[in-house]
């Protein structure tokens, strides 16, 4: 995705790309502009969800043996 | 007298039973406007003639004979096409899925089809319920009935086109973060989002198995409460099914809203960026209609309205990348713009993220069920934050954001009706939404019968809608 060549990218941009060669995954050059602002959007919500919460606050997908196993 | 598709289900139905009216000249009415119009809106991507046809003399035999199959026998109506059709294409409205023809129905398929309802086709979608407006695939993206160069909304553009442009009177959808209601509410329709689990999601395409929601887009409040008595009720198959009772939708829909208690989080579309002041003026209305017709209307609090949109878009990104995911890496330029550039952004995703998302899915569901709605009945709100903008403002790099309202009762899991609220100086419909205690429906179709008839914006139709068909 770099192929404005690292000491042109944003520290954004350098930061996807390490995230999608970490992953094996060549953008299309046609799509790149769109997934860089999709990330950047993203990045802010990551950051909302971290809300000051205990250690035993559960999420909402805990394993339930009896939905799992119904019907079957 | 009205013509035949502005008859409601029930009036239909009626006529249906008195031998007024077959199933096949209403199914064959339907087909002519169908081919007389959609070529304008773009619905449809697929108009199943012959099997509508046999749907339709199957119901006249039936009724005939004495057999009644429910409130939607000989009923026409059409599919978002996410929802498996045996023997019929079902695309997604994607060049990956363009062949694929799936062996069984979807579940809502098998109730609508022992129910006795009349397919007409399947119908436009954003692709994989994700990706659109988009002029880049298979199918073109379905307009606006009201402004043919406006959008519709998505992803169940097509069914809430096909409604708004009296092509049918029922259509179904799916909703994972506002997909029913945001079209229904930008083209005038009626959208109802059940609880989660409320119908079975099994044989509908997943976008997100923690979001997803399949419910009707209908032109009335009561054509709703009937189409949801038919597609309601558990599915053992289907992990996200409730085993909730499914009662008469229609049995109190007339009794008004006198005593309900209604909460109206004024703040969370007020304060929004870009909200519209005729929004939130036909917003103020509703409430003051609510009010006068005996509902307690209260202003209330609810959670910032980012934290329920960070926590579904976190969610529905992460599990639609991993349903996407081996696509995504071999076959890129098969999806379109749209859908690659929403869906690919689960990579950079991390398994912190997404436990976080669901930590704060518990807290937000939580804090809503056992707050505000402990104290109400209902919640009214806004869908949309503005009337259906113009197709070509979506620009090439657009990030998915949507001036919607709708994301929060996908993470409650709340059901959620939208309907009619009025209309924009510039013509356009704008929507209003109620949300309900879980699993009572029943008292928001109850409210949305009471608005319905009290803001009188039914009689007014697109004038596409009123051509005369051949």
């Amino acid at each position: 995705m770099d192929k404005a060549g690292p000491e042109a990218a944003s520290p954004l941009e350098r930061e996807l790309d390490l995230l999608m060669r970490r992953q094996g995954i060549t953008v299309p050059e046609a799509y790149r502009a769109g997934v860089l602002a999709g990330y950047e959007d993203l990045r802010r919500m990551t950051a909302v969800l971290r809300q000051p919460r205990p250690a035993e606050s559960e999420p909402s997908n805990v394993f339930h043996l009896d939905a799992l196993l119904r019907g079957r | 007298m009205k013509p035949l598709h502005e008859l409601s289900i029930a009036e239909a139905g009626a006529r249906l039973r008195s031998g007024q009216l077959s199933a096949t000249a209403l199914t064959e009415h339907a087909l002519s406007r169908i081919a007389s119009i959609d070529a304008r809106v773009h619905a449809f991507v697929l108009v199943t003639r012959e099997r509508a046809l046999e749907d339709a003399h199957r119901a006249d035999q039936e009724l005939r004979a004495g057999l009644d199959r429910g409130p939607l026998h000989g009923i026409p109506y059409a599919l978002k096409d996410i929802f498996d059709t045996a023997g019929l294409r079902t695309t997604c409205h994607s060049k990956l899925r363009i062949d694929h023809v799936p062996a069984e129905d979807a579940f809502v398929e098998a109730k609508l089809r022992a129910g006795g309802a009349v397919l007409l086709g399947k119908l436009a979608t954003h692709e994989f319920a994700l990706g659109g407006p988009s002029f880049d695939l298979p199918f073109p993206p379905a307009r606006n009935p009201w402004n043919l160069e406006h959008f519709t909304g998505g992803s169940s553009s097509g069914s809430a086109a096909a409604v708004a442009a009296g092509l049918l009177r029922f259509a179904m959808g799916s909703d994972t973060s506002g997909s029913i209601r945001g079209p229904a509410c930008f083209c005038g329709a009626v959208g109802l989002k059940p609880t989660y689990g409320r119908v079975s999601r099994r044989g509908t395409f997943p976008l997100s198995f923690a979001l997803d929601h399949c419910g009707p887009l209908t032109w009335s409040v009561e054509d709703a409460a009937l189409a949801l008595g038919v597609i309601a009720g558990h599915d053992a198959l289907d992990p996200g099914s409730a085993d909730e009772p499914v009662p008469d939708y229609t049995a109190r829909l007339k009794e008004g809203v006198h005593g309900l208690r209604v909460a109206y989080p004024r703040h969370h579309f007020a304060d929004a960026e870009g909200t519209s002041p005729e929004v939130i003026a036909a917003l103020d209305a509703a409430a003051r209609t609510l009010t006068r017709l005996g509902a307690t209307v209260e202003e209330v609090r609810l959670p910032d309205f980012r934290l329920f949109s960070a926590c579904g878009r976190v969610i529905m990104i992460a599990e639609g990348h991993a349903i996407h995911e081996r696509d995504l890496r071999e076959r890129p330029h098969d999806f379109a713009r749209y859908t690659y550039q929403r869906l690919i952004l689960g990579a950079t995703l991390s398994a912190a993220d997404l436990t976080q998302a669901f930590r704060l899915r518990r807290e937000l569901t939580v804090t809503l069920n056992q707050g505000v709605m402990k104290h109400h009945d209902l919640l009214l709100t806004a869908t949309g934050v503005g009337p259906a903008p113009r197709l070509d403002e979506f620009p090439p790099d657009w990030p998915l954001k949507m001036p919607m309202q709708t994301i929060p009762y996908n993470v409650t899991g709340n059901p959620a009706l939208t309907m009619p609220s009025g209309f924009s100086s510039t013509g356009l419909p704008l929507g209003l939404q109620l949300v309900g205690r879980v699993f009572d429906e029943a008292t928001v179709l109850r409210a949305g019968a009471a608005l319905e008839a009290a803001l009188g914006v039914r009689d007014r139709r697109p004038l596409l809608a009123a051509s005369p068909s051949r």
